[in-house]
């Protein structure tokens, strides 16, 4: 391991940013000046990382870049930095991407009175996602893990004036804490059975472990990962999570912190693997989320709502192709997600402005017209998320699907094309919703709602096609380009990583290679096939969408009773609110009133009774008279004396 | 005496005591009263230079046994020094604002050094007596000092007495085991009884004396009652310096008289110890909780403190030894930090009360937050040096088999988070009677910024200073051979 300074740059200059930002802020410094600060900030971080991949990219395959920093006396219990494939590639994404909607922020938020806070809490986000994805073991990746934590719910609640936001943002802490309860369990059970937190000692160990130990680590781990990934059972903060600002929703909650639980499995992939329900369970948890999530997109009216549930659903893929051993495609598929989600959210964005904060995609409509540059950057995202090569993804997601075929896992690969199917519906219901048929206005005007409603929405300046500002043009149009051509990078491989060496030693094959052996299909025999599969229910289920919802579409009519349950979110809120929530308000209650006054308050009041007793009975001796100090003292001897006469 | 390169091994302790005696001329001559604390910080950084720089590494006795040099005396000796610095250092206005004569009290503070540092450096009965009557004496003095304050002259009378009966318990112990033993020097004593013990009930009885006598200096309950008086009592400098100093040479010379001379009554010691800690803690404790005065509250928190240090005594491993001293070292720079603060307080709010501390995070926002982390740091929050000492503590315990007093240990530390705690919340949520700023004193400032860096580096770097703590023995190498 070779060791470079540059690593601790990449988490510093964003927390260094954050303070100075902060105390900028208190002291009224320019506003201008602050959003340079934190673009500046991450910006260095992306260039220290683009570095340390160099670096790392001279070591390959089999080293990597090393940065002790702390330990704390107690064995295999510290914190360093680790760039190696998985880590470097996992920054260079938090960072590049995170520059890009920096800079988007500092047009998107420019009307906003705390726009240095939002600043801070950025930069404090990018310091907190990188030591998540740089440590070098389970302890830095705890810090992390909850300091992201602390920044979603800090910007989730931004608007704090708002009740929904503050309500959002305490329920997707719940939730995660709920994940980092199993995170920190894990932990627990590896410092005992390993001996260490550190990757480097628990990997390599983690292929010869006991079968149940594996059992419990992986299970513990992966409730941690599915509740920072949104992913069923524990994905009902995500939708709401959307209350945060827009480029919040495009960093944290679609390109970046949602796939910490990916990345958790990734790295952690000794122990999924050597557990004999670890990857199971991942696979399972992944292909429930995508089908969920994409079902349950179909029924969204908030365009930011749609997007949420395309999230759960598109890392849902990630975690199904961690699931089967195609760690490779899903760490492929995070990049290239985190590109055309981040443009579609920014997108998103564009649009929202534009419609003058509305978000009910119902209401919107004819967009392609007045705002060509939003109508394509939009659609390149919409058709790189469906899979329309050339676009990103398309590879990512085709190699994942291939994966669960390779694996053996026909009735999982059947799922994952089923899903892309109903992804291509709902991504082109959005589409066509928003950016074809008439405006509103126009519609309203049709309607013969009257000159009086249209008149009212171009007092409020709606519909006026404002150039888009250079400053949320630029990460447009890059991260189009990353949509297009994204598939074109070379897919990350995890030779060198902690564990691998020791995995590929090991006699038996990993499940990946092994099942296709003896199977009909070879490996490009199960890609053609999978691509054309693919490609077809792609082309398919946005056909039907644009038929429906298209320029053509009929007036809206009752929603079925299905589109009502999935707009709900198949009632996952009633079902917490039922079970967990209302019992936890219940039993607050009573022991508010009953518990408290009687119980509660009865021992303390007892306790502070005896503690009366007792402190009368102490202030007789400690009087102040010096006798009475020389008593107790010689009384003390005299106690010891007594006891070793009688003992000894 | 053999006037040879020996004397070159106490030249710390010459230094120290010279200085003393400039810092008093210093006080005489000039009219301003910061200069002789001028000197007598040049002249510690001087003792310190020459300790670090000429003595450390040395393992020698000299003068026929009486003065030990070793690793474990440096390092309680660079301890000491940097407390002596400290509280010369944060007494510069304290001295001015109560008149006190500036000559007498640093010559007192330096003397009571010379004091600790022959508790901490010999291996010989006698000496670590001298040493200890040399550094109760200072303290008498020290804690009258206040000379209109009734509460100050009441403190040292009564710390005299119960002084001198503790000194008198310690000579009648310390006479009991040489009666046994047949010599004063601590190896010979080990040697004597490493075959059996003869007469074991006048050794216990030896051993429960010295137990007793030692535990007053330390402040273990119940010989700890002249404790709070003094600590509340005396100069608030002085009272810093007792706590921190004061107690842990006397941890120092514990360590030294049962691990090197009376291992072999162990068992019997441990017990007296355990019992000693776990009432020592709890007592201080729950005590500590009904406090309003801060200075009071400090006083038993002290108490409690100390008892948590003595589980390091009772469980007498090697690890065990280096938490304490771990220990004993990030408690001193929390303490000194909070007494920064408390004599800032006091500059303004006479009666010391915790209630004066309302609005003080708006009236002094920095020193706030550095008392904010002293107090976490005395509940055992990470990252603060108070949690990995307590840590260590907690893990020797463990590893020595007594994980119930481990359990003790913590739920203390339960115990005591609603006093600590208090002061925070008093300090941030309670509106002040006046917003108006606090200006602190540079040398406040600058004893609250030290103790802070320390407390935050301790805890940051815990692995590292445990490396140098734990490099020490209290049974030094040059015996262990012929023991």
């Amino acid at each position: 391991m070779e060791y470079n300074w540059l690593l601790i740059l990449i988490p510093g200059l964003p927390l260094l940013g954050a303070a100075l930002i902060a105390a900028g802020a208190q002291g009224r410094w320019n506003r201008s000046f602050l959003a340079a600060l934190g673009c500046t900030a991450v910006f260095l971080a992306f260039v220290a990382t683009v570095l340390v991949r160099l670096q790392y990219n001279a070591a390959a395959p089999f080293g990597s870049v090393h940065m002790p920093l702390w330990s704390w006396g107690v064995d295999g219990v510290g914190l360093g930095l680790l760039g190696d494939s998985i880590s470097t590639w996992f920054a260079l994404v938090v960072t590049g991407v995170g520059f890009l909607i920096h800079l988007y922020s500092a047009a998107y938020m420019a009307d906003d009175p705390s726009y240095p806070r939002f600043f801070a809490k950025l930069n404090f986000f990018i310091f907190a996602m990188s030591v998540l994805v740089l440590a070098d073991g389970f302890v830095g990746m705890l810090i992390g893990w909850a300091n992201v934590g602390v920044a979603s719910y800090l910007l989730i609640g931004f608007w704090h004036a708002r009740p929904a936001a503050a309500a959002a943002a305490k329920k997707a802490y719940w939730v995660n804490t709920v994940g980092e309860i199993g995170l920190i369990l894990g932990a627990i059970v590896m410092l005992q059975h390993f001996g260490s937190l550190y990757f480097a000692d628990v990997l390599p160990q983690a292929w010869f472990a006991p079968q149940n130990v594996l059992n419990a680590v992986a299970l513990l781990l992966l409730a941690g990962a599915v509740a920072k990934s949104a992913q069923l059972p524990l994905h009902v903060w995500l939708p709401d999570a959307m209350q945060g600002p827009t480029p919040v929703s495009a960093l944290i909650h679609a390109a970046t912190m949602v796939t910490a639980g990916v990345y958790l499995v990734v790295r952690a992939y000794p122990i999924f693997e050597a557990a004999p329900w670890g990857l199971p369970a991942v696979a399972l948890v992944g292909i429930g989320s995508v089908l969920f999530g994409a079902l349950a997109a179909l029924g969204q009216n908030d365009i930011k709502r749609v997007l949420a549930f395309s999230t759960m659903s598109q890392v849902g893929y990630m975690m199904l192709g961690a699931g089967v051993g195609a760690y490779s495609a899903a760490l492929f598929h995070f990049a290239t997600h985190a590109f055309f989600k981040a443009l579609l959210f920014l997108g998103a964005g564009v649009v929202i402005h534009r419609f003058g904060g509305e978000q009910d995609i119902r209401k919107m409509g004819g967009l392609g017209k007045s705002h060509p540059f939003a109508y394509w950057t939009f659609l390149i995202g919409t058709l790189a998320l469906v899979g329309l090569p050339p676009l990103a993804g398309f590879y990512s997601k085709d190699a994942i699907v291939v994966g669960a075929l390779m694996a053996g896992r026909p009735w999982l690969w059947a799922l994952a094309v089923v899903g892309a199917g109903l992804t291509a519906f709902y991504m082109m219901r959005l589409f066509a919703l928003v950016f074809t048929g008439d405006s509103p206005e126009v519609a309203a005007f049709q309607r013969g709602e009257g000159a009086r409603q249209a008149a009212a929405a171009a007092e409020a300046g709606v519909g006026r096609s404002r150039p888009v500002p250079p400053l949320k043009m630029v990460p447009l149009v890059v991260l189009t380009l990353l949509s297009i051509v994204g598939g074109f990078f070379a897919m990350p491989d995890l030779s060198g990583v902690p564990g691998a060496a020791e995995g590929a030693r090991l006699a038996a094959p990993p499940a990946h290679e092994a099942a296709v052996a003896g199977r009909v299909l070879t490996e490009s025999s199960a890609a053609t096939l999978t691509i054309a599969l693919l490609l077809a229910v792609s082309v398919i289920g946005g056909g039907l969408a644009l038929q429906r919802f298209g320029p053509k579409r009929a007036p809206q009519t009752a929603e079925s009773g299905f589109v009502k349950a999935a707009g709900a979110g198949f009632y996952f809120d009633d079902f917490y609110r039922a079970v967990f929530v209302r019992p936890l308000r219940a039993t607050a209650g009573f022991v508010g009133d009953v518990t408290e006054p009687h119980v509660i308050d009865g021992a303390v009041n007892g306790v502070a009774r005896l503690a009366a007793t007792l402190s009368g009975a102490v202030r007789r001796v400690q009087s102040g008279y010096v006798r009475r100090y020389a008593l107790a003292l010689m009384a003390g001897v005299a106690v010891v004396l007594i006891y070793f006469v009688l003992m000894v | 005496m053999p006037v040879d390169g020996s004397l070159r091994l106490i030249l710390p302790e010459i230094i120290v005591a010279g200085t003393g005696l400039l810092a008093l001329t210093a006080g005489l001559v000039s009219r301003r009263s910061r200069l002789p604390g001028f000197v007598s910080m040049l002249g510690l950084a001087a003792a310190a230079y020459f300790l670090l720089a000429e003595v450390a590494g040395e393992t020698t006795q000299i003068w026929s046994g009486t003065v030990l040099v070793d690793g474990f005396s440096t390092l309680f000796k660079a301890v000491f020094l940097g407390i002596a610095a400290l509280i010369a250092l944060v007494s510069f206005d304290y001295i001015e604002r109560n008149g006190l004569p500036a000559g007498e009290f640093h010559l007192l503070v330096l003397l009571a050094t010379v004091g600790m540092m022959f508790m901490a450096g010999s291996l010989n009965l006698i000496t670590i007596y001298i040493g200890l009557e040399c550094l109760a004496l200072a303290s008498y003095a020290l804690t009258g000092m206040l000379r209109g304050s009734a509460k100050s002259t009441e403190a040292s009378l009564k710390y005299i007495l119960i002084g001198a009966i503790s000194s008198g318990v310690i000579l009648f112990g310390m006479s009991l085991v040489f009666g046994v033993a047949g010599s004063v020097h601590l190896a010979e004593i080990n040697a004597a009884l490493a075959g059996g013990t003869p007469m074991l009930p006048v050794l216990l009885a030896g051993m429960v004396f010295l137990v007793a006598g030692l535990g007053v200096k330390m402040a273990a309950v119940p010989f700890h009652m002249w404790a709070p008086d003094v600590y509340h009592g005396a100069p608030a400098p002085v009272a810093a310096f007792l706590i921190t100093a004061s107690e842990a040479a006397a941890f120092a010379a514990a360590l030294r008289i049962f691990l090197v001379g009376l291992p072999a009554i162990q068992e019997h010691w441990t017990t007296v110890f355990v019992a000693l800690a776990v009432i020592t803690m709890t007592f201080g404790n729950v005590t500590a909780i009904v406090q309003t005065n801060m200075r009071r509250m400090l006083a038993y928190s002290a108490v409690a403190q100390a008892g948590y240090v003595m589980v390091g005594l009772a469980v007498a491993s090697e690890r065990a030894v280096s938490a304490m001293i771990y220990y004993l070292i990030a408690y001193a720079f929390a303490t000194i930090g909070a007494f920064a603060v408390v004599i800032l307080l006091g500059r303004y709010h006479p009666a010391e009360d915790i209630a004066d501390y309302r609005g003080l995070g708006r009236r002094a926002p920095l020193l706030a937050l550095t008392l904010t982390v002293f107090m976490l740091s005395f509940i055992g929050i990470p990252p603060t040096a108070g949690f990995f000492g307590k840590f260590y503590l907690f893990q020797s315990a463990v590893a020595a088999g007594m994980p119930w007093l481990a359990l003790i240990m913590v739920l203390n530390s339960m115990v005591s988070i609603p006093y600590y705690w208090g002061v925070v919340q008093t300090m941030y949520l309670r509106e002040g009677e006046t917003d108006a700023p606090l200006p602190a004193p540079a040398g406040v400032r600058w004893t609250a910024a030290i103790g802070l860096a320390a407390t935050l580096i301790l805890g940051l770097f815990p692995d590292q200073v445990v490396q140098l703590v734990s490099a020490v023995q209290v049974v030094p190498a040059l015996l262990s051979g012929g023991l």
